[in-house]
């Protein structure tokens, strides 16, 4: 599959690290392509790099990898993101630990308003980027999240989700992202509870 | 510990009937309005028992809020003043129109209780998963169990929260002050929305996986010792009739977790209740102080009453092959010198306590065991038994001669067997958490919570005895030892603490 990653921090590489090991093309979209360390990550793992403006272009799959702070900034230069499926990875959280949408609305609910045409996703928002790189604990396989509106859109982003070695568990409609993002909160707090950052959820079924 | 639900419906009902098995002593608060649920949730359990609501707020320690939340606000203002000061575990959650959020995600619900009810001690807890999951807690299958979390202001309200979500079948987890009640109830509402909406299973729940920080280099507990660390023994061979639980915590001689459960889940490191042959009253050797009971106890000449050597060698003989990654733990000493100071007998100088467990560590390693961890005694000349009597300078004479002796048999036991001991040093452990008692929350030293007397011993299966006058009221947290000798819940955390200290010291020391 094609994808293209919009940042290269924590996140957006551990992501891409997880695809380019399962064959997927990668391409970063950047504001600076050309930046040193992006250019050796994407030598070791087999990637490219791009402008924000250009980077999305042939990919199916577009990852908003970016602070929250950014989106406006990454809205403003990328192209036509029509027909893509757009997972959205930010968690809109302000200073204090409190989110910026409260829990009536979302970023992912926000970005699918300003981007009607794309198919808007939630997903790899609640857990700290250690997790994309380690999601096997001795206890079993972590869980992650993922919802949205489109059901063509569900079946890749949920392939996507195990192809990073999660058990991808559908959240539902994309309205559920606000429920998703304060997840991230209470992640950050089990995280402060238990004393380490290697912290996942995993769903247990009967 | 004394619990009184408000509500007793599909959450509060098997709530209420896990903690009764647990051996808390749980009352179900009657009102006009829940006479069908009481009934219901009464016939759940002979150990469940109905009183008026006002009544059964005042007695309880904990009130669960297990009421519909639009009921919340009828239901606690009239006895708002009543919970001032006790923990409120509020178990409601406000679900509004269209599966959203009942308060418009303005507020938590569990901020609203706390405003009805300021004095209380709120504590959100048992709130993500439907009544399904409350009902029946097992995901077998899975090695992990699924987690609870929970929230709240007041640590000591969260401790005690802490203790019964682990009671009822969850892995306690604390995220915070009560403000992270509002995140936890939309956590609720994904719960609510995948299964009342989307279809999934009602049996789903979460676990939280993590790996502990440091690894330690064991596989699992194996168990030997006396009440300290015993998690039931006598009550599986008398169905739960001894000791009397409550107000021992289900077989337990404590009123919560014992310090090697404790130590389980602290360390990561399972303790199949199997592998646990702790029994209480078991000296060094394989006399166990409780074998006069035996009759009285119903219990036929087969029905393993241990001591430590004893326990040992039905281990041995269970398994096939020990588990040389197992950690093998060896706690014992007091009723060999209770005895001998009471009665003189067994005689501790002629078979030196510290003797029997070394026999204890070479009959194990004979068998496989390469890893033991061994606690020397605390100084008992000023336990409650012996303070300020005249055997006390015999008692410390002879601990001193057992905690001696130990140190030399592990050093002689390394040398010739060439297998890993680490020594706790249990004596310190108690005297650490006795000095600093007040910081625990540590009230009353020198006396037990329940008498000597609490058990009847020429009818250890009759009823147990009604809490004598000056007890009524008290938090038996607040005391250092629960019954006699036997340390109290606090001390057995505090005491798991120390234990797996020494053990991360000992881990980092051999790395």
């Amino acid at each position: 599959m094609k994808i293209c990653i919009i940042g290269s921090g924590h996140i957006g590489a551990g992501l891409a690290r997880a695809w380019c090991k399962r064959g997927h093309a990668l391409v970063f979209g950047a504001r600076n392509p050309d930046d040193a360390e992006l250019v050796s990550l994407c030598r070791d793992l087999g990637a490219s790099a791009a402008p924000v403006s250009a980077a999305p272009k042939d990919a199916e799959v577009v990852v908003l990898a970016v602070p929250y702070g950014a989106i406006e900034a990454v809205l403003g230069e990328v192209g036509s993101l029509t027909g893509k499926v757009v997972i959205d990875c930010t968690n809109a959280v302000e200073r204090g630990m409190t989110l910026k949408y409260g829990h009536t609305t979302s970023s992912a609910e926000e970005l699918q308003k300003r981007i009607p045409q794309a198919r808007v996703f939630k997903s790899f928002n609640a857990q700290g980027a250690e997790n994309l790189a380690r999601p096997e604990y001795p206890a079993g396989r972590a869980t992650n999240f993922f919802c949205g509106d489109d059901a063509d859109g569900r079946k890749l982003v949920k392939q996507l989700v195990e192809d990073v070695g999660f058990d991808a568990v559908d959240a539902g409609p994309l309205k559920n992202a606000r429920l998703l993002e304060p997840m991230m909160l209470l992640w950050v707090a089990c995280a402060q509870s238990l004393g380490t950052r290697d912290v996942a959820f995993r769903l247990l079924r009967r | 510990m004394k619990i009184a639900f408000l509500g007793a419906g599909k959450v509060g009902a098997p709530l209420a009937a896990h903690l009764a098995a647990a051996g808390h002593e749980v009352v179900l608060a009657s009102t006009k309005e829940n006479s069908t649920s009481l009934g219901a949730a009464l016939a759940r359990s002979p150990k469940l028992r109905a009183e008026a609501i006002a009544e059964a707020v005042r007695a309880a320690e904990v009130v669960f809020l297990a009421t519909p939340f639009s009921a919340n606000e009828a239901v606690l203002r009239p006895i708002a003043a009543l919970l001032a000061g006790k923990v409120l575990v509020d178990c409601t959650n406000p679900v509004g129109p269209g599966l959203s959020h009942g308060l418009r995600s303005e507020r938590s619900g569990s901020e609203l209780v706390q405003a009805l009810v300021p004095e209380a001690r709120v504590v959100k807890a048992f709130s993500i998963y439907g009544f399904e999951n409350f009902e029946d807690p097992s995901f077998p299958g899975y090695d992990v169990r699924p987690t609870m979390l929970f929230c709240g202001d007041d640590a000591r309200a969260k401790q005690l929260a802490s203790d019964l979500i682990y009671d009822c079948g969850f892995d306690p987890l604390d995220v915070g002050g009560l403000v992270q009640a509002l995140h936890l109830e939309h956590m609720t509402l994904l719960w609510v929305r995948m299964v009342r909406a989307q279809g999934h299973a009602p049996g789903l729940v979460w676990s939280a996986l993590h790996r502990p920080k440091t690894t330690l280099p064991f596989s699992k507990l194996v168990v030997f010792g006396d009440g300290l660390s015993d998690q039931g023994r006598f009550y599986a061979l008398t169905d739960g009739r001894y000791p009397p639980s409550p107000p021992f915590l289900r077989g337990r001689w404590t009123n919560g977790p014992t310090w090697v459960e404790h130590l389980s889940r602290r360390a990561g490191l399972p303790l199949a209740q199997e592998d646990n042959f702790a029994q209480g009253g078991a000296t060094t050797g394989a006399f166990n102080i409780n074998e006069p009971l035996r009759g009285a106890l119903g219990l036929d000449g087969a029905a393993p009453i241990r001591g430590v050597l004893a326990q040992v060698d039905a281990y041995v003989t269970r398994e096939r092959a020990i588990d040389d990654r197992a950690l093998h733990v060896l706690w014992a000493g007091g009723h060999d010198i209770g005895a001998y100071l009471d009665f003189g007998q067994p005689d501790v100088k002629a078979q030196p306590p510290a003797e029997n467990v070394k026999r204890a560590v070479e009959t194990l390693a004979k068998a496989g065991a390469r890893r033991f961890f061994i606690g020397n005694m605390p100084d008992m000349s000023s336990t409650p038994g012996y303070a300020g009597t005249p055997k006390a300078a015999q008692a410390k004479e002879i601990v001193d001669a057992y905690n001696a002796g130990l140190v030399r048999v592990a050093a002689e036991l390394r040398g010739a067997l060439g297998v890993d001991i680490i020594e706790f040093d249990g004596a310190a452990a108690f005297a650490d958490i006795a000095a600093h008692a007040g910081e625990h929350g540590i009230k009353h030293l020198a006396e037990a919570f329940l008498p000597w007397d609490a058990i009847d011993f020429a009818a250890p299966l009759s009823a147990p005895k009604p809490l004598p006058k000056d007890r009524e009221g008290q938090n038996p947290d607040d005391y250092f030892s629960f019954w006699a000798v036997s340390a109290g819940r606090r001390v057995h955390a505090l005491l798991a603490e120390k234990a797996l200290t020494t053990l991360l010291a000992h881990t980092k020391v051999a790395q």
